[in-house]
């Protein structure tokens, strides 16, 4: 009765977790236009085979990593043999008539499954403990990822091995065996029982308190009194190739084992680790197991139609991410991340940034401003989106993250450069660099009076730049003042024109130059000097917005 | 490419760093540098069909050489993950190295790569089904054309390498005034109308020209010609954008569905 109250209000408990999760979820989705997000309701195609095959077999994972794939597989396979068969015994009987937990092959199967489970939680700790690549640099383990669901892993370990030591103390326990007697046969008070006894010890591992000398006992009685009482559920227990083991080992604390009845303890342990579970399935890394599959049923964006589409932030897609680090391995842009240590360029981590904004908007300048950098970074080029295991749109994603930032008020650094004041601009002279922007090894031309100085002012370059010739109205200086900009010492000033930041980088002016100066070198150049400027101001800003709240 | 006798190898290349030209020019290098170094592991030479990727790896392979601090760095962070680039592995023992390593990789566009290594004679010879006639514009893509200094491509005035290749087919490349001006790819993402009047400009031109399609050469021109608003003008003007690898590919009798799933492909293949 016990058991069937704590079990159903574990049960409610799970889904009411589940619906609190999906209505937080749901609350978040989001779609957006520029300037301007709405509600989420879209109903979207269905990628059934996907489904299918990610759910059953974790086809995904398998391209992606056979190691990790196998150690995933074998607690998935291992867990759900235990779930259908050993712990739902009550309900699938049905599918197995003959089913008893103690006779084989249920009995070999079931070590079977929990040692493939616990050989994959340990397989899952080991490689928490080896970094992968993209979790070796400090910025990215501060984050805490390799600790991550860890708690999750260890509840499932808990789980299994309080049923190994279960098992094993069942096996040797005495007072279970009295209570079998008692139960199933009228031996009770009997003294053939002695005999029965006598052969359990000799081939079923029970402990007794008292010894059996050899003739006082007649072991063919006890056999046939096995075969009459007991055999029809009790197969000899050596097929528990775990638990059988463990019993042998700790056979000298039997009697003890038996007399403060650990098996009883275990089994409360083993029943409360499974309510516990249940609990926390909602509010764990185990929402993947729900997450991941519902994310496969979704059709990926194609780039064609990326724009096509409205932006549109799928929440749930982020909470079936397992923080596995795979699409920073493959980042088209990992170089970049080198470089500049920004972590928010990697996808693993940048998708929990992400989570976070989804739900606390602009918290935290430093991080949201790096986010933005690091998503601005990113090509597009969906290498993330095909490795994700757990099937998620990543390219929709940063799509998605590039219009919530866009919508909170945090916008790319063409936008800001455009629409900063001159005096936000200018300020940014006396304000000390971000101590984070690390060396910057540029090519310094701007600053090398030679590289420009031979101008002659002639506007050979201005006249074949199309942004001067498609953008005449608009367009402040041509290449030619940009360079008259430098011999002034204006280099600032230059940095926020518009010609520098509308540069094409197509190479005409630098071609054509007689003067032989780079001109779309110093232009660029200009513009990553620009970039830190504006990271300066938007810095600035967010400072400002996150106060304000 | 299989049709010509050349084997390609696909490699876990990164992006070549062109995108953070405006941004980062450490990273832009460095990422170039990174993608030879990865070849040169191999063993091998690096093809791309894009001008952009092109250009960008003859940058960073420039400017490997001309910046000593920046050479510095990125052999030690190209050290950390075991490669290296250029002179450093003539030193490396018989046995632990390629042999192609021994000189540096070369980066050869597509375009190049045909020209140049197989040549266009030999092209001549292989193709099965000449396409008819017509008078196509040709877009050449800037940044494997200029600076010449760098990427030493052709002749950033009068390109002829391509013009010949699309002759080879049976086409008839046009001299269009814009072929070497920018598609306007670049701006697109930040300042969507002046990249969509650069690229209308050009149709322009191209129909008033007398081309019946415009051939690209590089793979972002392709997609700034496929972009959404561009694929409309494209549309009202009648002029369809492919892609050269489609084009010689059909040449060779290739199938169509097999070189380019999806995209749209002018009748006259």
């Amino acid at each position: 009765m016990t058991f069937k109250i704590l079990l159903y209000t574990s049960l409610i408990l799970l889904g009411a977790g589940l619906v609190y999760r999906f209505q937080a979820i749901a609350r978040k989705q989001r779609f957006f236009e520029r300037d301007r997000d709405t509600l989420a309701k879209k109903i979207f195609s269905i990628n059934f085979k996907g489904f299918l095959l990610n759910t059953l077999f974790q086809i995904k994972l398998f391209r992606a990593g056979k190691f990790r794939w196998l150690a995933h597989f074998l607690v998935i396979s291992g867990f759900v043999y235990l779930v259908a068969v050993h712990a739902l015994d009550d309900v699938t009987y049905v599918m197995f008539p003959e089913y008893q937990p103690t006779i084989d092959p249920f009995r070999f199967l079931r070590n079977l499954a929990g040692a493939g489970v616990t050989l994959g939680c340990v397989l899952f700790l080991v490689r928490r403990l080896i970094r992968s690549r993209v979790n070796q640099d400090h910025s990215v383990q501060d984050k805490g990822f390799q600790f991550r669901g860890i708690v999750s892993i260890l509840l499932i370990l808990a789980l299994v091995l309080s049923g190994f030591l279960l098992e094993a103390t069942r096996i040797m326990s005495e007072p279970r065996f009295n209570e079998m007697v008692e139960e199933y046969s009228d031996l009770d008070g009997d003294d053939d029982l002695i005999h029965l006894k006598a052969f359990w010890v000799e081939n079923y591992h029970v402990v007794f308190k008292e010894n059996f000398l050899p003739f006082t006992v007649d072991l063919e009685i006890g056999e046939t009194l096995n075969g009459d009482y007991c055999l029809d559920c009790h197969a000899k227990p050596d097929s528990a190739f775990v638990s059988t083991p463990l019993a042998k080992i700790s056979k000298e604390m039997g009697n003890w084992l038996a007399y403060v009845r650990v098996d009883n303890i275990l089994y409360w342990f083993h029943y409360a680790m499974v309510l516990i579970l249940i609990c926390f399935l909602p509010f764990s890394r185990m929402f993947h197991l729900i997450a991941v599959p519902l994310t496969s049923t979704r059709k990926r964006i194609t780039p064609q139609n990326l724009k096509k589409e409205m932006g549109y932030l799928d929440v749930f897609s982020l909470s079936a991410c397992t923080n596995c680090g795979f699409c920073s391995e493959v980042c088209s842009v990992y170089p970049n991340f080198q470089i500049t240590g920004n972590p928010e360029i990697l996808p693993h981590v940048k998708i929990d940034t992400v989570k976070t904004m989804a739900g606390k908007g602009l918290w935290d300048a430093k991080t949201v401003g790096r986010l933005r950098s690091g998503n601005d970074d990113c090509t597009l080029c969906g290498r993330c989106a095909d490795i994700c295991p757990s099937g998620i749109d990543l390219v929709r994603l940063w799509e998605a993250a590039d219009n919530l930032m866009v919508n909170l008020g945090c916008q790319n650094n063409y936008t800001l450069a455009q629409e900063a004041t001159f005096d936000e601009w200018s300020k940014q002279d006396q304000l000390p660099g971000d101590p984070d922007a690390g060396s910057s090894m540029d090519l310094g031309l701007s600053d090398q009076v030679e590289a420009f100085e031979h101008c002659v002012q002639c506007t050979i370059c201005t006249n074949a730049c199309p942004v001067v010739a498609y953008d005449l109205n608009q367009n402040d200086f041509g290449p030619h003042q940009v360079m008259n900009l430098l011999r002034l010492g204006k280099k600032q000033m230059a940095q926020g024109s518009r010609m520098v930041w509308n540069c094409l980088t197509c190479y005409s002016c630098q071609e054509f130059c007689p003067q032989g100066i780079r001109v779309t070198d110093i232009l660029l150049e200009l513009r990553a000097g620009g970039q830190k400027t504006t990271d300066r101001i938007k810095l600035s800003k967010l400072n400002n917005q996150v106060s304000d709240k | 490419m299989a049709a010509l006798g050349v084997t390609l190898v696909k490699l876990p290349f990164t992006c070549c760093g062109n995108p953070s030209r405006g941004k980062n020019f450490e990273v832009s290098v460095f990422s170039a540098v990174k993608n030879l170094a990865l070849a040169q592991s191999h063993g091998l030479d690096i093809l791309t069909p894009c001008q952009c990727c092109f250009g960008q790896l003859k940058h960073g392979a420039y400017w490997y050489e001309t910046h000593k601090g920046l050479r510095d760095k990125i052999n030690r962070l190209l050290a950390e993950e075991g490669l290296s680039y250029g002179g450093l592995s003539d030193k490396q023992a018989p046995g632990t190295a390629h042999e192609a390593t021994k000189g540096p990789v070369q980066i050869k566009h597509l375009l190049s790569f045909l020209y140049d290594d197989i040549g266009p004679d030999i092209l001549k010879e292989k193709i099965v089904r000449p396409l008819d006639p017509v008078k196509t514009a040709l877009q050449h893509g800037c940044h494997g054309l200029r600076p010449f200094s760098v990427t030493g491509f052709d002749n950033p005035f009068a390109p002829k390498i391509f013009k010949e290749l699309v002759n080879i087919t049976g086409l008839e490349a046009i001299d269009w005034s814009k072929e070497t001006e920018c598609c306007g790819d670049p701006i697109a993402e930040d300042y969507g109308d002046l990249a969509l009047k650069i690229l209308t400009n050009k149709l322009e031109t191209a129909s008033r020209e007398g081309a019946a399609f415009i051939i690209t050469a590089c793979t972002h021109c392709q997609i700034q010609y496929t972009r959404g608003q561009a694929q409309q003008r494209l549309a009202e003007k009648f002029i369809p954008t492919v892609s050269y690898p489609v084009v010689l590919g059909s040449a060779l009798g290739i199938p169509l569905k097999k070189l380019s799933p999806g995209e749209k492909i002018p009748i006259q293949f």
